[in-house]
């Protein structure tokens, strides 16, 4: 047990501390040196999530249901890992928008609708009331248990009945003032607070420490270790049955999931944090993953500590407050005091931020608004409306927080934690039908939105906050137990005779059934207004437009009326800034009596709209650019004009890319056919000059002969032989050239047949014997290795290897001519390789010397060449290709060549064509 | 640059397959009486696979801030 004195010392000292963060941190902003603005202090602040409810209500709930307290964070968890198609979103919007809190995001997608904004505002705030009365509720239960824990009292938890010795009326005085001093400091434009985003970052590490320090003691200083404590707790049926999941959870198991969901986007404070104090979108990014590794650490230790709660302590003992207990029962006053610092910590961060969030929502959603209606009060046309502003978010603090108050000294004080916090998710939930709804389906008009929002928000009270009354003795607990007007069908919590569910589920069955039912069937069956279409496209394409904004503004304004206007708002030196900057980055006049164009009259809007929520902005912008709108129907002329223009010339440049490519294809296929036709030019005159030669000693030794009657015999014979010989060779050449064309066009008659091509290698060499004798060729034959198979034409084989075998008995030296013979034997076909000791072959002929008619090798010596069609190699390397296989030549001048044929095996299919 | 839509599609399965592994029927399935490591099973399965989603999710926000390089993509 702690004195008391101690104990609000220690308070007092700490939420000192966090005032001098959040002032720090005001001011290191100011001057531009915010630390801020970071990854790291972005994800704290989120983590205002976590809440007295997880503190100390997460330990109360595994207590009583086991994991289930896990899908309070688990949901969040989902949200956060999704985050690029939902948070991301949401983010890019706002920004664009310079939204400023759940009301206005809504009220924005829906035409800047203020009967939107209003309802929102309104189910915001009676929404969150149970939520802040959870926070007080665990500030006083806390310091009570703290403070009376081992003394006579049987009953740890007493409620004081004067209202000033009530702990929670000064927990709710000090936040209202914490959120006063730093909430509503100034007006700004953009609505960050960073002093408060510091200390709120600041109060997430005290909360995760003190809360890690408890579960490390329980765990290992208590008992041996996690296994230890399980072990000991599995031993008792009341414990081991937490261990695993509860019988008929499943359909609360959901319902949790689904509502801690939609609660980290829809909670106003969460929609503060995460998006309306977001500095740089790429922050987001790394919380994807850090805020829900925060709520792994956060709840580790949570089943641990109510194990050993329910261990140790006494049944009276609140499972809610184990966190204090354990640790108090141990005789660990000191961590005892850490722990109630942590839940200190815990409670104030979530009523600072959601007291701020509301306020901003209640005077830019709710009491501008009104005030704007009411004509008398002459609000256009007044000078300086800092200080109304100022004035209306303070008051609306002090409303929220005490509304708070009132709720937890009337009707919450005898529930869970946690049972409260649902209450409070059940609320925010309805928002969530034309939020994401609204994100991404354009079709919903605002009159659907607001009947279906209206429609669930009243299912809700009625299902769940009016029997929370009736508990607390505020109503009748006859019209829970027999229905309004006595009849069964309205029982709030088995409405239309649906009773076999728990009082939350049911809940939110009938009211997001009807809730989103009515959103989306009232959209069908009604029409949008100008501005909505507009704000629908802008929220759903928000990622598809550049630029984002629609300048729908004709004006006859002033530069002047508009600075005088901002100047209201937002004071003298913001509006000063904000104008000259705009002025400078514009190269326009930024004051004077000039015309102020479409664009600066929107950007005065959006100013505005930081700071007046962007229905009010645009009721005082339009009081001054009076009349002169452009129409909406003209307005979304332009806007789907432009769309076409823009689908239009997004389907042009496809085509123009196409034609490009068309192009680029047809100008390499024409390449091609120039190239081609030089070739066959250059063909030609080569088949022309080949063909010459033999024609033309044919022609001349005829001439011979013809004019000389009178030539011995002997050499008329020989001219006649020549003849002969010369008409032998231009058949062949037509013959090898016949023969080439059509292996070139394919159409070459093809018999394989399975052969040795060693076999065929020998009887070549064996028929070409006599060409080797007559020039005294030295030949060595090496045929080794293995007999292949391969599926070859067999006369086609051999043709190639007379080639090879004639053309090295041709070009080898001819002194003293060597041929040397190889036949390889390889797993996957057979290699031949055919040297002589010739003049080789240079290296940039190696590979020309298959093409056609070039014979190669030119002499040094110009030497003639020996003589040959030059279509030899030619029609072998189209062969060996034909057989998939392949042939080249290695050479170093002078020094002979090798060429080399490498012929695989190949499985014959059907349809081989070999 | 937008990120290939390999990319989001990744982080679209991954944000769904953590909801749907947290919901009944599949939680029922590791309600299992009985030790891991000493430890519950749906202990186990909650918190080891809640920091393997963790990981997964930083792994693929990495890869995205990678292929959206303009901050404006991010």
């Amino acid at each position: 047990m702690l004195s008391s004195q101690v104990v609000i010392a220690v308070s007092l000292i700490y939420v000192g501390l966090l005032y001098t963060i959040a002032w720090w941190g005001d001011k290191r902003a100011r001057a531009g040196r915010s630390w801020v603005r970071n990854p790291t202090v972005y994800t704290l602040s989120i983590a205002v999530y976590c809440t007295s409810w997880t503190f100390y209500g997460a330990v109360g709930s595994a207590a009583r249901n086991g994991l289930e307290y896990l899908t309070i964070y688990l949901g969040p968890t989902v949200i956060f890992l999704g985050w690029w198609f939902l948070l991301r979103k949401m983010l890019r919007i706002s920004k664009a928008h310079r939204i400023t809190s759940i009301a206005d995001f809504i009220s924005s997608r829906y035409g800047k609708s203020t009967q939107l904004s209003v309802l929102v505002t309104f189910i915001a705030v009676i929404g969150t009331t149970p939520y802040i009365a959870l926070q007080l509720k665990a500030v006083a239960t806390s310091y009570t248990v703290l403070t009376v824990w081992g003394s006579s009292v049987s009953e740890p938890f007493v409620s004081t009945s004067h209202i000033f010795a009530d702990s929670g009326f000064w927990a709710a005085t000090g936040l209202a003032l914490f959120g006063i001093l730093f909430g509503t400091r100034f007006i700004d434009a953009d609505e960050h607070h960073e002093g408060m985003v510091a200390a709120i970052a600041f109060e997430s590490l005290v909360k995760l420490f003190a809360l890690l320090a408890v579960g490390i003691f329980v765990c290992f200083f208590m008992f041996s270790g996690l296994g230890d404590l399980f072990k000991q707790a599995s031993q008792t049926p009341r414990m081991a049955g937490l261990l695993t999941l509860q019988p008929d959870s499943g359909t609360r198991w959901f319902t949790l999931m689904a509502l801690s969901m939609a609660a980290i986007l829809t909670l106003p404070r969460q929609f503060q944090v995460i998006v309306v104090e977001n500095v740089d979108e790429r922050h987001l990014a790394t919380a994807s993953w850090a805020f829900p590794a925060y709520l792994l650490l956060m709840n580790l230790f949570v089943l641990p500590i109510a194990l050993a709660g329910m261990g140790l302590l006494p049944d009276w003992a609140d499972p809610d407050f184990f966190v204090l207990s354990v640790p108090l029962s141990q005789g660990q006053s000191f961590l005892a005091l850490a722990a109630y610092v942590g839940g200190l910590s815990a409670s104030t961060s979530m009523v600072i931020v959601a007291a701020i969030a509301l306020s901003t929502m209640v005077c830019n959603d709710l009491v501008i608004p009104a005030l704007l209606r009411l004509k008398w009060l002459r609000l256009t046309e007044r000078d300086d409306l800092t200080g109304l502003l100022l004035f209306i978010r303070r008051a609306s603090i002090v409303l929220v927080v005490f509304m708070g108050y009132i709720y937890y000294r009337s009707a919450g004080a005898g529930d869970a934690l946690a049972e409260i916090g649902l209450i409070s998710f059940a609320a925010t939930a309805q928002f969530i039908p034309i939020m994401v709804g609204g994100l991404f389906w354009k079709g919903g008009t605002k009159t659907g939105a607001l009947t279906g929002l209206a429609a669930g928000f009243a299912i809700w009270a009625y299902t769940l906050l009016l029997p929370s009354f009736a508990d607390s003795g505020w109503i009748d607990p006859k019209l829970i137990t027999d229905g309004a007007f006595g009849h069964p069908w309205l029982r709030p919590e088995a409405l239309f005779g649906l009773d076999n569910f728990a009082p939350l589920t049911h809940a939110l069955i009938w009211s997001m059934a009807l809730n989103a039912g009515l959103f989306i069937v009232i959209s069908l069956f009604t029409n949008q207004g100008g501005l909505e279409r507009i704000q629908a496209t802008l929220f759903v394409d928000a990622f598809s437009r550049k630029g984002g904004e629609t300048v729908i503004w004709r004006s006859s304004a002033t530069i002047d009326d508009l600075y005088e206007l901002v100047e209201r708002f937002l004071g003298r030196e913001r509006a000063y800034h904000a104008f000259r900057d705009y002025g400078t980055s514009h190269h326009t006049a930024w004051r004077g009596k000039g015309e102020a164009n479409a664009d600066m009259i929107a950007f005065s809007e959006r100013l505005l709209a930081g700071s007046i929520g962007a229905a009010s902005a645009r009721v005082m912008v339009s009081s001054v650019a009076k009349g002169e709108m452009v129409s909406l129907d003209e307005v979304l002329e332009i806007l789907e004009e432009t769309s076409h223009v823009i689908e239009h010339s997004q389907r042009l440049e496809q085509k123009s890319r196409e034609l490009e490519r068309a192009a680029a294809e047809l100008r390499a296929a024409n390449d091609r056919l120039k190239e081609l036709d030089r070739l066959k030019d250059e063909f030609l005159t080569m088949v022309s000059h080949e063909f010459r030669t033999p024609l033309t000693s044919i022609r001349s030794f005829s001439e011979i002969l013809v004019d000389t009657p009178e030539l011995e015999a002997e050499r008329s014979e020989r001219f006649l032989n020549v003849i002969v010989r010369e008409s032998e060779r231009l058949t062949r050449l037509i013959d090898d050239h016949l023969d080439l064309a059509r292996l070139e066009a394919g159409h070459s008659d093809w018999h394989p047949s399975e052969i040795d091509p060693k076999a065929v290698l020998r009887e070549t060499i064996d028929a070409l014997e006599g060409l080797f004798n007559s020039r005294n060729a030295k030949l060595r034959v090496d045929i080794g290795g293995d007999s292949v198979n391969l599926f070859v034409d067999r006369d086609r084989l051999t043709q190639v290897f007379i080639n090879l075998l004639s053309n090295a008995a041709k070009f080898a030296n001819p002194e003293q001519p060597e041929i040397y013979v190889r036949g390889a034997t390889h797993q996957d076909g057979y290699l031949v390789s055919i040297s002589d000791n010739g003049a080789g072959i240079a290296k940039e002929e190696a590979t020309l010397i298959f093409d056609k008619f070039s014979r190669g090798g030119k002499y040094p010596d110009n030497k003639p060449r020996p003589s040959g069609s030059g279509l030899g190699l030619a029609i072998s390397k189209h062969v060996v290709e034909h057989c998939r296989g392949r042939i080249w030549v290695d050479s170093k001048p002078g020094q002979g060549a090798t060429f080399h044929m490498f012929i695989p095996v190949r499985r014959h299919s059907a349809n081989s064509s070999l | 640059m937008r990120p290939p839509t390999k990319l989001t599609e990744r982080a679209l399965v991954l944000a769904v397959t953590a909801f749907l592994a947290w919901i009944p029927p599949l939680v029922g399935v590791f309600s299992l009486d009985g030790f891991v490591f000493g430890l519950p099973v749906l202990f186990v399965y909650f918190f080891v696979g809640w920091a393997v989603f963790i990981a997964l999710c930083a792994w693929i926000t990495r890869k995205l801030r990678q292929s959206a390089q303009q901050p404006e993509d991010i």
